[in-house]
């Protein structure tokens, strides 16, 4: 069976050029997602997990500079790159075909919007045109059951917006305030219901909440709420239950397994738990120093671990009645890093080659792929 | 067991101010009436979400916090405590002269002091506990000086010992802390802690911001630590695979109460008190074919401004009975030193 990829990353190269020396933070990063699949990338801190899930959107702050490989999403029965696109169409994906979802949930969302404004303008970037449309169709249902017949100055208006999105008049009329009423109610009644879908109580009172006075299991929750506003074909979560208690993560975590199943997204998992990620994902993808040295489904990846530092990452888990293991040393600078493969100055098993040559990402077994001369990386 | 500490009915309220005139209008209960015995050379581990008063009962009970209410007994003969225990009952007026000598509570000036060098805490984030204009040897030598302990050249080479022991290498004494990696800093403030030989340690949060390799490296050295140094460990932290691995006991607190203490293996195998089961259950385990469909705790924690009557968990109890709501729950021993506060739990354990 071949399985549809949804997102391909290829060979990406990512430096920032600061003022101590460029920073090597990706080096070749090699990333598979799968329709409908929810995918783990864990790593330590500054492995470039992060940085990968920015680069996927092209929203790489200065002084990154994308330096080369591609980002292949698939939509629509085409296939783009998306660093060939320009800012207008990138626009129309994010937040729409690829949403992603902070690890921060109260420094994403704005202190001074409430809850449903800022919901709603996921909506209205999106998917205004198909609001229009259900708000003329609801109009026309009430007044055919009246009786009436004709248009009135309320539907033309709208239908001015549908046809014309752009001109100078709909701009204009859609500054007023009073003009659109039904149209407002229409994307509230929306609002709610993508709130309820969170699992929100009372998602009526919440919508009109600031984010002040939610906690930060909810915060979350309406952060994801927004992520999914538009049904997106891929949602990434950026250390999504990083910040929160354990039981409210094992609630978010629910959350984000129901709703996979009810929006079919695929899901793009962030995080440097390894407990979550056997927890939530089908495959996982291990990440060190700017690449990705590991991608298996999580069952074999558990039981069959192949590169050396995905070993010691499993081995570091504290268990009772065991002496902790560690990983001697530590994250490599990436301003200058190791040549060859960068984790042979940590690794127990390196050896003249590792030093040298950079391995490749291969597949050794049935979709298991690593980067280590061990395993024939140097082929 | 000899108890080192033992604490009575320890309550600590942070004020709520309000009005034109600042007064009181409530109080937040961060701790409202917590008894326990933490017992020598033993690690406790202190369990709960954030917001349930594990912080703020850690720093009461070094007396970084003035409480309340109750007692801190620290480093009490025995026969002392039962004789607490009976006056207590019959006659609280007369404790003033225990109290004035073993009581932490009611300690000043330069008795104060003197536990100062006794008992140590060690901090949840080291980029903000130490600061970045002093040097490694300036951070660590600042016990000593303030105790006055020792002169120059001692003092240096109290230092450099410590240091060692940590981990870390004497060319690293004229470096900031910025020039460190997290780890190292987590490293430098327990050299901090440690280098004027204390008995009690409180550990707060220690390996929550470092990374899952790092972590390892550092809860190993506190166990090492702790063992050469006969160590009687706080320890403070959310994650319970770290209290897992590195305590004797545990306690879980919820809302400023603590609801089940027992001897960890025990209390990971067989947790009694309908929280703590949640809380356990929603570890995830690092281990995909031990995945559970398993239905989550629901709600959230209520505020402790205004915490619910009886049982402060019963709004989100899947046992709640009618007593839940009326009465509150006393801690009751239901075998292996195993403590838990809740009425469901008490009556099938009578039976």
């Amino acid at each position: 069976m071949i399985e549809e990829n949804i997102l391909d990353i290829n060979d990406l190269v990512l430096n920032f050029y600061t003022y101590d020396g460029v920073v090597k933070a990706l080096d070749g990063v090699n990333l598979h997602i799968r329709d409908g699949e929810i995918l783990g990338l864990v790593g330590e801190t500054g492995c470039g997990k992060s940085v990968t899930s920015f680069a996927t959107l092209v929203l790489i702050p200065s002084p990154g500079k994308i330096e080369g490989g591609r980002i292949l999403f698939k939509f629509q029965d085409k296939t783009v790159d998306f660093l060939k696109q320009d800012d207008a169409f990138l626009r129309t994906m994010r937040g729409n075909n690829v949403s992603m979802v902070f690890q921060e949930p109260r420094a994403y969302l704005n202190p001074v919007y409430t809850v449903s404004n800022q919901i709603s303008e996921v909506l209205l970037n999106h998917r205004k045109g198909e609001f229009l449309k259900m708000t003329l169709e609801a109009i026309r249902q009430e007044r055919k059951k009246k009786g009436l017949k004709g248009s009135t100055f309320e539907m033309n208006l709208y239908m001015r917006m549908l046809k014309n999105p752009n001109s100078l008049s709909s701009r204009v009329i859609s500054k007023i305030p009073r003009s659109q009423r039904r149209f407002k109610q229409e994307v509230q009644r929306e609002t709610v219901k993508i709130l309820k879908d969170m699992e929100i109580p009372d998602p009526e009172r919440v919508a009109k909440m600031y984010p002040h006075e939610l906690s930060g299991g909810m915060a979350q929750r309406v952060v994801i709420a927004m992520a999914l506003a538009c049904n997106p074909k891929l949602l990434i979560a950026d250390e999504p239950t990083t910040n929160l208690d354990v039981t409210v993560q094992a609630q978010i975590l629910n959350l984000i397994k129901i709703l996979q199943k009810k929006f079919k997204s695929a899901i793009l998992y962030i995080t440097h738990d390894l407990g979550v990620v056997a927890e939530i994902s089908d495959r996982v993808a291990v990440m060190y120093a700017g690449s990705v040295v590991e991608l298996a489904e999580v069952h074999e990846l558990f039981k069959k671990p192949l590169h050396p530092y995905t070993r010691g990452l499993l081995e570091s888990i504290p268990q009772p009645g065991k002496p902790l293991k560690s990983i001697p040393g530590t994250v490599p600078n990436l301003i200058n890093p190791p040549s060859g493969c960068r984790f042979h100055p940590r690794c127990p098993y390196a050896m003249d080659i590792c030093r040298k040559v950079k391995p490749a990402f291969i597949d050794v077994t049935k979709n298991h792929f690593t980067a280590c001369h061990l395993f024939g990386g140097s082929k | 067991m000899n108890s080192l500490l033992n604490i009575r009915g320890l309550k600590k309220y942070y004020p709520i101010l309000g009005g034109v005139l600042k007064r009181k209008v409530a109080d937040v209960k961060a701790v409202d009436g917590v008894s326990f015995n933490i017992e020598k050379g033993e690690c406790l581990g202190l369990v709960g979400e954030s917001g349930c008063g594990k912080t703020t009962l850690g720093k009461t009970i070094i007396r970084l916090f003035v409480p309340n209410e109750g007692s801190i007994y620290y480093d009490t003969p025995t026969n002392v405590l039962e004789e607490v225990e009976r006056l207590e009952k019959k006659d609280p007026r007369s404790l003033k002269r225990i109290r004035k000598e073993y009581d932490l509570a009611t300690f000043r000036g330069r008795k104060l002091k003197q536990l100062r060098r006794k008992v140590q805490i060690v901090y949840q984030d080291p980029t903000t506990s130490l600061d970045p204009r002093i040097l490694v040897k300036d951070i660590v030598a600042e016990p000593i000086v303030a105790q006055g302990l020792a002169g120059g050249v001692e003092t240096k080479e109290m230092v450099i010992n410590m240091l060692e022991k940590v981990g870390l290498t004497s060319k690293q004494l004229y470096r900031y802390p910025h020039e460190f990696s997290g780890g190292q800093r987590q490293r430098i403030a327990v050299a901090r802690a440690l280098v004027i030989r204390p008995e009690f340690v409180v550990l707060d949060e220690p390996t929550s911001s470092v990374d899952v390799s790092v972590r390892a490296q550092l809860l190993n050295l506190l166990k090492d630590l702790a063992r050469e140094f006969g160590l009687t460990y706080m320890f403070v932290s959310h994650d319970l695979s770290v209290v897992e691995v590195i305590s004797n006991r545990v306690a879980v607190m919820y809302l400023g109460k603590i609801v089940e203490i027992a001897v960890t293996e025990e209390l990971f195998k067989k947790p009694l008190h309908p929280y703590a089961q949640a809380l356990f259950a929603s570890i995830p385990i690092p281990d995909p074919t031990k995945r559970k469909e398993r239905p989550p705790l629901t709600g959230e924690v209520p505020s402790p401004v205004n915490p619910p009557s009886g049982c402060r968990f019963h709004p989100r109890c899947p046992l709640a009975i009618d007593v839940c709501r009326k009465e509150e729950p006393q801690l009751i021993d239901v075998g292996h030193e195993h403590l838990v506060a809740c009425h469901v739990v008490a009556s099938n354990f009578i039976k």
